[in-house]
């Protein structure tokens, strides 16, 4: 039993380069396994918690303005458990040199127990002391360098109001805080959320005894759209803006998605690395079986069991995955520590609560022994057959074999003879070449996807910000201004351009689907706010109908030419029938669009706008006109296009990590792969090749054969492996699709070319790794006789 | 050919084996040579040194004009493709090429080659061409061997026990071979072997015992093979 331990650890020595090898793939596997099923565990787990400790709303009611009755009226509804009536407003803020934008929302006086509570991290409750107290949201707060006992001048219907930080606090309701779904990344300097004493909040918007929004959590197990209905029916005296189910939350849904892809992430991932491995480790196995035949009919002659000679060889399947596992689940809790903080530079949440899961280790160790194992058994189920009788006989020759691409005649005689010797040699182990395609084939697609998801965010942002929003600076207003009032903002110095815009919610309805929506009316024939087909050409927004973006056409059932009916969110306004007239493609956000002469007839309104979008002279006059525009009492927000592009290119970065990390691990499998077959090809050639050493072949030509062997699999690797990825690009990019947001697939020529150029890179790594064990094959091998 | 003084040594951790000493012998152009010894006489170690696939420690080795005992990997390596001949006791074929595409392997790499398919053709191999060597008995492995070494017309045919493998028939009839390649074409011949009875039909018998030439005898009236006997 010692002495066959032994033997094992002689024969691991022998071909330590690919048991290292091995050993790299199943660790990758186990690290991923453990650390994203960490980071899975973690980001659930806390949230879950935090939601439960800080009474997370499952629905959200807003309103232009109810009294505060309503809450009562809600609360006394049988499903509803607790309510909680807010004033919820935007308003501008000058802050670190920059425009910024806070929502502020009101908190009860004198702390109670509200839906949606506030974690405080710094600083205390309000106090008696005043009624100018705020509590800052901390990633604002930290990201502006506030102290409690700042002041902050937020612009109030046009006056700035003095409010002093009484601390900084958390709240499940931001742990990601956008201003709106529209918006990918957050921009903790740009936006935060400030809460106020409720009873101040009422005076300084002219509130009082009124809310115009309700958190509501609901009695476990209550229909989600049936209570949504009765509150709306409810409520229907106060003009309800809209309703958001936790779902659609703009926080909530990021944090689930982004648990979402963690979790198939975290099972597709490894598998792939796992696969991998057990595809080498049954040609490695099969290798060594076969090589060994004579020794294991020695030992079954000298009375050992098929079971026991099967063991000796499983160990090996065992010891890889064993050492594995440990190794990779050690690396996997770092890496997990490491993916839980990266995530949570996104999402907020209390880091206390994360933790290392050492229970991971079971799971992924018996994950691994079953690749391995099932691997190692196909492979050495054979000892079974292998009759003691067999240790006298030596092995049958190695028998050449004319292949199918023979019979293509001219193909065939146009090759020399090296090709000829690859090929039939490929042709002639069909199951390991296959098998090696594999991990190829999983490389290429690794890096074809990483390479497109970047190539299609560039697409977006240059989409985005070079062709759809072509201005410089977009003004909210705080009320409907004509087009008088609209030209004192077009005569401002340095503006070259404007067009106004209106922008309001609405409810679409296609018989019982419905849906709310953005409506954003732009002029007939804009210029600088365009709206685009999916080939990126600008579609002209009709006077008679709307634009919709495709995703909503299928979720609502709508094709142009149906009839969708519209309930805008302004006083007074009923249900209009509209034609759809076309489709567009809405990368960030999701609005119905239709010209400012479509506003008139479906609104019946005159003309008007909410908003405008304004392009400079030059980009240096920039800063210039946002202060004149922030001086003026009408303006509510100032957003600058650079600003928000700057941010979510900044955010990009990430993605550039992570792009080169996917790509070193396709470097990973694809040399892995490579070395272990080849490995496997020069060893079993020796004899071939030092023969050919003799004959007087130059090294490089004695090279070229297991070379060229290589690149053919890689070839066939890429010619599978392209449309692999495309494939799984296409389907994580249509993933990421929600209503918020839509991600382009765009992979061109150059995200295949590139593709290419890697691979063929990694397999030249892997070459030159192989060149040595090519040079030192020993000429005198042709004199020894057959094994 | 000239073999003088040559001397070779391994080193193999602490200790130093002494494969070959003080060599010295000559083939001259046209010969059929025989060196004779038992394993582990040094017999290999000429063999790798002439055939270039070594160099010797000390001492030098003339062919054509040149000390091949200086040459580089490179220039060794063009030696063997350009001057020598080799023929292995286990044939040494590629098993995934035809017999035609085994000699025209050579050829490729070969300055001034001969017509393959006329050089298997004169081996008896004429209607062998398309078979794999797994498809051949060990004789004609052997004589596909012979034709791949012949095809390039090299300089010295250097074979290694070129009869071990086969059996007596077989390897009376490669011996045949060889001595009508030597007597018909001219071309030198060396035999290196551990069987004595060969050592009849050569022109020249090298005896080798303990890495040094134990004897040199000249052959006056060599037998023809047909009538060695073992």
């Amino acid at each position: 039993m010692k002495i066959l331990l032994r033997k094992l650890k002689r024969d691991l020595w022998q071909s330590k380069g690919q048991f290292i090898s091995v050993l790299v793939l199943v660790i990758i596997g186990v690290m991923f396994y453990s650390g994203i099923n960490a980071t899975y565990r973690n980001l659930t787990e806390t949230s879950e918690k935090y939601y439960k400790d800080y009474r997370m709303g499952d629905l959200w009611i807003s309103f232009f303005k109810a009294p505060e009755s309503a809450e009562e009226e809600v609360r006394a509804l049988p499903f509803v458990k607790m309510a909680t009536g807010r004033v919820v407003r935007d308003a501008k803020l000058d802050i670190s040199g920059d425009n910024a934008v806070v929502r502020l929302i009101s908190m009860p006086d004198t702390r109670t127990e509200v839906v949606n509570d506030i974690d405080i991290k710094s600083g205390s409750y309000f106090s008696d002391a005043g009624n100018s107290q705020c509590l800052v949201e901390q990633e604002f707060f930290e990201a502006n360098g506030l102290e409690v006992g700042d002041c902050i001048y937020p612009v109030i219907n046009g006056v700035e109001v003095k409010l002093s930080i009484a601390g900084s606090v958390k709240s499940p309701e931001f742990v990601y805080s956008v201003r709106d779904s529209a918006e990918i990344m957050p921009d903790n300097k740009r936006f935060g959320i400030v809460y106020l004493k409720k009873s101040y909040e009422q005076a300084i918007f002219g509130y009082e005894g009124s809310i115009n929004d309700l958190s509501v959590i609901l009695e476990e197990g209550t229909d989600i759209g049936k209570a949504r209905d009765e509150i709306r029916d409810l409520l229907k005296d106060y003009t309800v803006t809209g309703i958001t189910e936790r779902k659609d939350q703009s926080s909530n849904r990021m944090l689930t998605e982004e648990i979402k892809g963690l979790q198939s992430l975290g099972g597709f991932f490894p598998i792939l690395f796992f696969v991998v491995a057990a595809a080498i480790i049954y040609i490695t196995m099969s290798r060594l079986v076969e090589n060994q035949r004579t020794q294991i009919g020695v030992l079954k002659a000298f009375g050992f069991t098929d079971m026991f000679v099967l063991a000796h060889y499983l160990s090996y399947s065992v010891i890889l995955a064993v050492t594995g596992s440990i190794i990779g689940s050690v690396f996997g809790m770092l890496l997990g520590k490491g993916f839980t903080e990266m995530e949570n530079m996104y999402f907020k949440l209390p880091p206390a609560d994360m933790k290392l899961y050492p229970e991971l280790v079971l799971p992924a160790t018996l994950l691994t022994l079953l690749f391995c194992l099932l691997a190692g058994y196909n492979s050495c189920k054979r000892v079974f057959r292998i009759m003691p009788s067999e240790a006298m006989k030596t092995r049958a020759p190695v028998k050449g074999r004319k292949i199918l691409l023979e019979r293509i005649g001219i193909l065939w005689r146009g090759l020399r003879y090296n090709w000829k010797m690859v090929l039939r040699n490929i042709f002639r182990y069909k199951k390991r070449a296959l098998l090696s395609s594999t991990g190829v084939i999983f490389a290429v697609a690794i890096t074809f996807v990483s390479l497109s998801m970047n190539s299609s965010v560039n697409y977006l942002i240059d989409q985005q910000y070079s062709n759809i929003q072509d201005y410089d600076i977009k003004v909210g207003f705080s009320r409907m201004l004509n087009m008088e009032e609209l030209n004192s903002v077009e005569s401002l110095p340095y503006v070259k351009k404007m067009e106004p815009v209106v922008e309001t919610g609405v409810e679409i309805t296609n018989g019982w689907r419905k849906k709310d929506i953005a409506f954003t009316a732009l002029v007939s024939k804009p210029e600088i706010y365009k709206v685009v087909d999916k080939n990126g050409l600008p579609v002209d927004p009709p006077d008679n109908g709307i634009l919709i973006p495709e995703r909503l056409s299928v979720e609502l059932g709508l094709k142009p030419g149906d009839m969708a009916e519209l309930k805008p969110y302004l006083p007074g306004k009923d249900k209009r029938e509209v034609r759809v007239s076309g489709l567009i493609v809405q990368y960030l956000g999701s609005s119905a669009y239709g010209s400012m002469e479509s506003v008139a007839r479906i609104f019946g309104e005159g003309r008007f706008a909410n908003s405008a979008v304004l392009k400079l002279d030059g980009s240096e006059h920039e800063k210039e006109v946002i202060e004149k525009l922030k001086k003026m009492p009408v303006v509510s927000s100032v957003q600058s296009k650079s600003d928000s592009k700057e941010n979510l290119i900044k955010n990009m970065d990430m993605m550039m990590t992570s792009v080169l990390l996917m790509i070193l691990l396709a470097a990973v499998l694809a040399v892995a792969v490579i070395y272990n077959i080849a490995t496997i090809n020069i060893f079993e050639r020796q004899r071939e090749l030092a023969t050919l050493k003799v004959l007087g072949f130059k090294d490089n030509e004695v090279r070229n054969l297991i070379f060229n062997e290589n690149y053919l699999l890689t070839a066939f690797g890429i010619i599978l492996g392209l449309p692999l990825g495309r494939l799984i690009g296409g389907y994580m990019m249509s993933m990421y699709q929600t209503d918020a947001y839509t991600f382009p697939f765009i992979a061109g020529m150059d995200v295949y070319a590139i593709t290419a150029v890697f691979i063929i890179c990694f397999t030249i790594l892997a070459n030159l790794i192989l060149r040595k064990k090519i040079k030192v094959i020993n000429m005198v091998e042709v004199l020894k006789s057959n094994e | 050919m000239e073999v003088k003084n040559v001397s070779k040594e391994y080193v193999m951790g602490e200790v130093t084996v002494k494969a070959a000493a003080d060599m010295s012998f000559s083939i001259e152009a046209g010969e059929f040579v025989v060196i004779l010894g038992p394993s582990g006489s040094g017999k290999s170690t000429v063999l790798n040194m002439v055939g270039g696939m070594d160099r010797p420690t000390g001492g030098e080795i003339w062919v054509e004009g040149r000390n091949i005992a200086e040459l580089s990997d490179k220039e060794l390596t063009l030696y063997r493709r350009n001057s020598i001949g080799f023929v292995f006791q286990f044939y040494n074929l590629m098993p995934n090429l035809t017999a035609l595409e085994n000699v025209e392997l050579v050829m490729q790499t070969s300055e001034a080659p001969l017509d393959a398919r006329e050089v298997l053709r004169e081996l008896g191999l004429g209607e062998r061409l398309d078979n794999f060597p797994s498809q051949l008995s060990g004789g004609e492995q052997q004589r596909v061997a012979l034709a791949r070494a012949l095809v390039k017309n090299p300089v010295l045919l250097l074979c290694d026990e070129p009869t071990g493998a086969l059996d007596y028939q077989t390897g009376k009839s490669i011996l045949k071979l060889l001595n009508d390649i030597n007597k018909n074409k001219r071309k030198t011949v060396v035999i290196i072997t551990h069987n004595a009875a060969i050592a009849a039909m050569a022109d020249k018998v090298i005896r080798v015992r303990s890495g040094q030439v134990e004897s040199l005898e000249m052959n006056s009236d060599p037998l023809p093979p047909e009538r060695i006997e073992w």
